[in-house]
């Protein structure tokens, strides 16, 4: 279920094309991107999943659960994926939805060796109080100097289309994030 | 005269006794070769470094990897302190010293040296500082912080070419001369200030 505001044909054109306006990287972020009553509940179910360390620390420092199917479905609506298409203009198919969560000392690096190929991120923010000199931007980059950060926010859907050579990293959580965690459901499509 | 070793270096540091044994206590090192060396230089040769390097230019630099403030390479610096230490850095004597402690064959034309400086939430993750040329890292201290400050040195312990865990700790204490060997396993990082403390240090690579 999808916030009714964003459900407005006229204004899902709107969306599309501020989605364009950038063109070496579309992207947009809505916020309250779900009703306000259904937001944290969605939160709370995703922090109470069971998290995996997954560490290596030339890459990568998180914890990640699996998304269960009725999640899933709840992030992942019909309302939610007629969103999607509205935006990038395609078909959306998720693929490889995951939950990831940042505390303290986490990261992910950027990595010469394996840039991904180019598709569209769809990220589900359900980020918490994170103070903004508490680092874990999302930041991508295109190799040539140029970036965008998207900073932390609850319950924000961000969608970025990634070209050839974009990658993208979350800026190190520092001391300030300490008992906060940085959490939002990932996929492509 | 002026890159004559007793006129920077403490003597502590300089009989032909105490360097066989840093150089045995180098190559021994773990988790790779290492050495930190505290009240390394003489006090009339640190401060004026010290207070040469803080009207330096810094600049913030951040990255996925880092965040910390950088002065350019001190080859471009004016400051007589600085052009004084880069050019005994370079020097045959203290060359032949670290020679002596470390068994490399040091290149006197190429040399990195830059001021450095971690503030509060400033960090340089897991990395190893391989590049073509480079044989010793080195850091200069010059300032201190205490255990708990974070800002520590953080040399790795390794496994399968990967790092693993953290083997030691170096907390910065103002005058202390540390370095390590550059090699595929010197995996180390520079763990997040977490007060509001600045660490300093001027540092950089020897070539080989």
């Amino acid at each position: 279920m999808v916030s009714p505001s964003y459900l407005s044909r006229q204004l899902q054109q709107q969306m599309r094309a501020a989605f364009l306006q950038n063109k070496e990287l579309p992207s947009i972020q809505l916020q309250q991107i779900f009703p306000a009553t259904l937001a944290p509940k969605l939160a709370a179910q995703l922090a109470s999943l069971s998290f995996a360390q997954n560490k290596d620390p030339l890459h990568h420092s998180y914890r990640e659960a699996a998304l269960p199917p009725t999640l899933q479905q709840q992030l992942f609506s019909s309302e939610m994926i007629s969103l999607l298409n509205a935006i990038v203009g395609t078909q959306a198919v998720i693929k490889d939805p995951k939950v990831l969560l940042f505390s303290w000392k986490d990261y992910t690096l950027l990595h010469d060796e394996h840039i991904p190929k180019p598709g569209i991120d769809v990220i589900l923010d359900f980020t918490i109080d994170l103070p903004q000199h508490a680092g874990g931007s999302l930041v991508y980059v295109d190799g040539t100097g140029e970036y965008t950060k998207l900073s932390p926010s609850f319950n924000t859907l961000i969608v970025v289309q990634r070209k050839k050579g974009v990658q993208s990293f979350l800026q190190y959580l520092n001391h300030y994030s300490k008992g906060k965690k940085r959490l939002f459901g990932i996929c492509t499509t | 005269m002026a890159d004559n070793l007793s006129s920077w270096i403490s003597p502590s540091y300089l009989s032909s006794t105490t360097q066989k044994k840093l150089a045995k206590d180098f190559s021994h090192a773990k988790p790779f070769p290492y050495l930190v060396l505290p009240d390394f230089l003489l006090e009339e040769k640190l401060t004026p470094i010290r207070s040469a390097l803080l009207k330096e230019s810094f600049v913030k630099k951040e990255s996925d990897l880092f965040k910390l403030s950088q002065t350019q390479d001190i080859i471009g610096t004016k400051q007589q302190p600085l052009k004084l230490f880069r050019s005994f850095l370079l020097s045959k004597p203290f060359l032949s010293y670290m020679t002596s402690l470390t068994s490399f064959s040091f290149s006197s034309k190429a040399i990195d040296l830059h001021g450095s400086l971690y503030q509060d939430t400033d960090f340089l993750l897991w990395h190893d500082d391989q590049l073509e040329g480079r044989k010793i890292a080195f850091l200069l201290y010059l300032s201190d912080l205490k255990n708990g400050d974070g800002g520590t040195l953080n040399l790795l312990n390794s496994k399968s070419g990967k790092p693993t865990n953290i083997a030691t700790r170096i907390i910065p204490q103002s005058n202390t001369f540390a370095f390590f060997e550059v090699s595929s396993l010197s995996f180390h990082e520079v763990e997040e200030v977490v007060v509001k403390t600045d660490r300093l240090a001027l540092g950089g690579w020897l070539h080989g």
